[in-house]
């Protein structure tokens, strides 16, 4: 303690060009914002939808790895599915964005619960917005979710589409990361593979015309392979969100 | 023109005004940030972060006298959880250019890395304290606010302010306790 310095230390000036870099950035957004309300800088990039409704954290100091159960193959949910199901349900119609007027609405429809290890991801869809949620016995959390007021647009003939590629990326210390890849499927879509740039093979879970992957890493998605009922590739997709 | 009437501006949509007041107190925001974060980088963001929210929140916010209080009730929710606070801004961050280090003179530099040492050796005092603790502390070390002005701030009584200011200053002694008062 004798070695530290005052509890204020310090601090230079800020450059006044970078103040007025700032200001003018500022600005700009600002006045963007009657053209573009403030959910459309969320939903195109559902991670931050997400951020902006995440709320517990899984990992504590003496939990060194919160997902040490993880595996790239979904198995069966477990009796716990339940509690965590209604956990999520609760979560969701709870988080900050529910009331908002220009926030889609929020999605009840319970569609995928997915099991790696003792790690339950559920999926909740609805006609305008999809939100995950991941929890164990740890805790719970939000994961990755999208969506727009204007709805969603029918699937049509297409075997796939991406819905949100979210990421949870905590500082050093304060978490995990995490990616979570939720996406549209058509019906002849039994199976599908997530390829990650860290050579992970994720099998997703497929449900109700729905697919939800993750992995605990930052690893980006490079593409997803689609399989029917027979183990036939019909398809490779991009993950990017278009 | 002071802080209210500009504010008054703000309310009708007053960009102009707003930037106004940004210049009037983006140093005083800034060094809020760096002093809870650490990281300069991350402070000059936070310190966009701040003050996007504020105009987020213009409807419903009353300034009397100077808009700091507030100010600084943003900067602390932003900093509590600023990876949260930047990614819902990234759209707007990702606007602002980057500082270009080639452009950094070396005394600048070093100004900021300096800054930053300081500030983490703080930081690594700090945090023998409660957050409660902590952000009294540190609100009453590193703003010009009153006791009143940190109670509104932060959401509690005057008396809690009072009594978690003794305990953190009992915690933090020698040269911290002198600076605090």
């Amino acid at each position: 303690m004798s070695n530290t310095p005052g509890v204020t230390p310090e601090i230079p000036q800020l450059d006044p060009m970078r103040v007025q870099v700032r200001k003018h950035a500022m600005l700009n957004a600002i006045e963007e914002e009657p053209r573009r309300r403030w959910w459309r800088i969320a939903v195109p990039a559902s991670v931050l939808a997400a951020a902006v409704v995440a709320t517990t954290v899984l990992w504590t100091p003496t939990n060194p790895s919160a997902y040490a159960s993880w595996t790239a193959e979904p198995r069966a949910p477990g009796p716990g599915a339940d509690s965590v199901v209604e956990k999520c349900r609760k979560l969701i119609a709870e988080s900050p964005t529910a009331d908002m007027p220009d926030w889609p609405e929020t999605p009840t429809d319970l569609t995928i619960v997915d099991q790696r290890g003792d790690l339950t991801m559920v999926l909740f869809t609805g006609p305008e917005s999809e939100q995950s949620c991941l929890g164990s016995p740890k805790g719970i959390e939000m994961a990755g979710g999208g969506g727009s007021p204007n709805g969603r647009p029918p699937l049509g003939s297409a075997r796939f589409r991406m819905g949100s590629l979210g990421t949870s990326d905590p500082d050093p210390g304060q978490g995990e990361p995490r990616r979570t890849l939720v996406a549209e499927v058509g019906a002849e879509v039994a199976k599908a593979r997530v390829s990650t740039d860290d050579g992970k093979q994720v099998t997703a879970t497929v449900d109700n015309g729905w697919m939800v992957a993750w992995w605990p890493t930052k690893a980006k998605a490079i593409s997803v392979t689609l399989y029917n009922s027979a183990g036939e590739v019909i398809g490779t997709e991009s993950a990017e969100i278009k | 023109m002071t802080d209210e009437e500009l504010w008054g501006q703000v309310r009708a949509g007053d960009g102009e005004a707003f930037g106004q007041l940004f210049e009037r107190h983006a140093q005083a925001v800034f060094a809020y940030c760096l002093r809870r974060t650490g990281a300069w980088s991350v402070a000059e963001d936070l310190l966009s972060v701040v003050f996007l929210e504020t105009w987020r929140k213009r409807a419903s916010v009353v300034v009397e006298g100077s808009l700091l209080p507030w100010l600084y009730t943003v900067a602390l929710g932003v900093t509590r959880n600023h990876q949260r606070a930047r990614t819902r801004y990234e759209a707007a961050l990702g606007r602002v250019p980057p500082h270009d280090a080639d452009d950094d003179h070396a005394d600048d530099v070093a100004r900021r890395v300096d800054a930053e040492t300081r500030t983490r050796a703080v930081i690594a005092e700090l945090e023998k304290l409660s957050a409660g603790d902590r952000e009294v502390l540190e609100m009453s070390a590193w703003s010009d606010l009153s006791q009143a002005q940190i109670a509104q701030v932060l959401g509690i009584p005057v008396g809690t302010v009072k009594s978690r200011l003794a305990r953190a200053q009992h915690t933090v002694r020698g040269a911290f306790v002198e600076e605090a008062l």
